[in-house]
C-alpha cells in the first residue's frame, strides 16, 4: 500500500489555503560555527498564547567523546535551583540517576566529537505549563544517539514558580559545533 | 511570528491486512516527520528510508518487561526496529525522525514503542545516509486490519 504525501498535503490545504494548528514553530537556530550555548529569549512575549512549550535538537559538540549531556536552564537562572531523574540504555544495561538541586537540567544528549562524522543526537524536551507563575516547572524528554551508545529518559524539575522568558542549551564541558539545530515550540492550552 | 505545524501529511487504516506500507512522495516542505502507529503485526516490523534494505541502520534500545530491564545496541540493521518481540496484541509506536529533508546530516530518529501484554522500549535510531527522505515504508510481517498510521510534517 503506498500512500503520497504529496497529495494529502497538498489537500489539507498547503495551496495557498491557511493551515491552522495548535502546535506552532516560535523560533529555530541553526548554528554556522561552534558556540557556546543556543539561547531563546523572548519567551515572554508568548505567556497568554500558550500553555506547553517543545524543544527539538539535534546536537554534535566538540568534545572527544561519544556522547555528552545536554544541559538547559530556565530564565538564565545558574543556581542549584534544578532537580531530575535520569532513565539510561548503553546498549548492554539499563540504569537510572538522580540529580538534586544542582544548576542545570538534563534536557537531553549531545553527539561528541568521536560520534560517527554525519551523526547528531536527536532530542524531544517537554516543558510542561511553562507559563504558570504558581507552580514548579518540570520536563521530560526523550533523547538518543545510536553511536553513542546511549538512549535515555530524563524528567527534569526547576524549583521555581517563575513565568518561563527564556531557555538556554548548552554542553556542560563543551561547545556545539556547526549543523547543530535547536528548534522550539509553543501548544496552545 | 509563530507559524502553525504539526501538519497531517497522509493517514490510513487498513481494511485488509497488508504487508507493507510506503508513504511516497514526501515533500522536503519540513524539518523533521513524525510518525504515529497504532497496529498489530505478526513479526518484528521495520521503517525503512527511500527503500533502502541494506544494513545500514544503527539503534540503542532500553526496553523494560514489568519484571526486568535490559538495553542493546546494533550498527548493521536493514531497518529501524520499531518493535521488539512479534504479538497480535496491539501496539503504539512513535517514531520522530529528526532533520529528514537535511543532505549533510546522517538520519537520526527516535523511537518510542509499547506493547502492554509485553514491554515498553525507547531507541536511538541513525540511518547512515545524508540523502533526503522521501519515503518511510513500514515493512515485515503482516499488519492486522484497523491498524494505523499517521505521518505529520513539523516545519522549523
Amino acid at each position: 500500500m503506498t500512500l503520497s504525501a504529496l497529495g494529502i498535503f497538498s489537500a489539507a490545504g498547503a495551496g495557498g489555503a491557511a493551515f491552522s494548528s495548535d502546535y506552532e514553530l516560535i523560533e529555530t537556530q541553526i548554528l554556522g560555527s561552534t558556540q557556546a550555548s543556543i539561547i531563546f529569549s523572548n519567551l515572554g512575549t508568548y505567556s497568554s498564547t500558550y500553555k506547553h512549550l517543545q524543544v527539538r535538537a539535534l546536537v554534535r559538540d566538540n568534545r572527544a567523546i561519544g556522547v555528552n549531556v545536554l544541559a538547559g536552564r530556565f530564565n538564565g537562572d545558574t543556581g542549584n535551583n534544578y532537580t531530575g531523574h535520569g532513565l539510561v540504555g548503553n546498549g548492554s544495561t539499563v540504569t537510572a540517576f538522580r540529580t538534586s538541586e544542582v544548576d542545570y537540567l538534563h534536557a537531553g544528549l549531545g553527539a561528541g566529537a568521536n560520534a560517527t562524522s554525519g551523526e547528531y543526537s536527536a532530542t524531544v524536551l517537554d516543558i510542561l505549563d511553562a507559563y504558570s507563575t504558581s507552580k514548579y516547572k518540570v520536563t521530560r524528554s526523550l533523547t538518543g544517539v545510536a553511536g553513542g551508545p546511549s538512549v535515555r529518559l530524563y524528567s527534569g524539575l526547576w524549583l521555581n514558580t517563575a513565568s518561563i522568558t527564556s531557555v538556554t542549551l548548552f554542553d556542560t564541558t563543551a561547545s556545539l559545533v556547526a549543523g547543530t539545530r535547536i528548534s522550539i515550540y509553543g501548544i496552545k492550552g | 511570528m509563530p507559524t502553525p505545524t504539526y501538519t497531517p501529511l497522509a493517514t490510513v487504516t487498513l481494511a485488509s491486512t497488508t504487508g507493507t506500507i510506503t508513504f511516497s512522495s514526501i515533500p522536503a516542505t519540513y524539518r523533521d516527520l513524525i510518525l504515529i502507529c497504532q497496529y498489530t503485526n505478526d513479526s518484528n516490523p521495520l521503517v525503512r528510508f527511500n527503500s533502502d534494505s541494506g544494513s545500514n541502520y544503527s539503534y540503542v534500545r532500553m526496553l523494560g518487561t514489568g519484571s526486568t530491564t535490559a538495553s542493546d545496541v546494533s550498527v548493521s540493521q536493514s531497518g529501524l526496529a520499531i518493535a521488539t518481540g512479534s504479538a497480535t496484541g496491539g501496539q503504539t509506536s512513535i517514531v520522530q525522525i529528526m532533520d529528514y529533508s537535511a543532505t549533510d546530516k546522517h538520519k537520526t530518529a527516535l523511537i518510542r514503542n509499547g506493547l502492554a501484554s509485553t514491554n515498553v522500549n525507547a531507541s536511538g535510531n541513525r540511518w547512515a545516509n545524508t540523502a533526503a527522505i522521501t519515503s518511510v515504508t513500514l515493512q515485515i510481517g503482516t499488519f492486522g486490519i484497523g491498524s494505523t498510521f499517521s505521518l505529520y510534517g513539523v516545519i522549523s
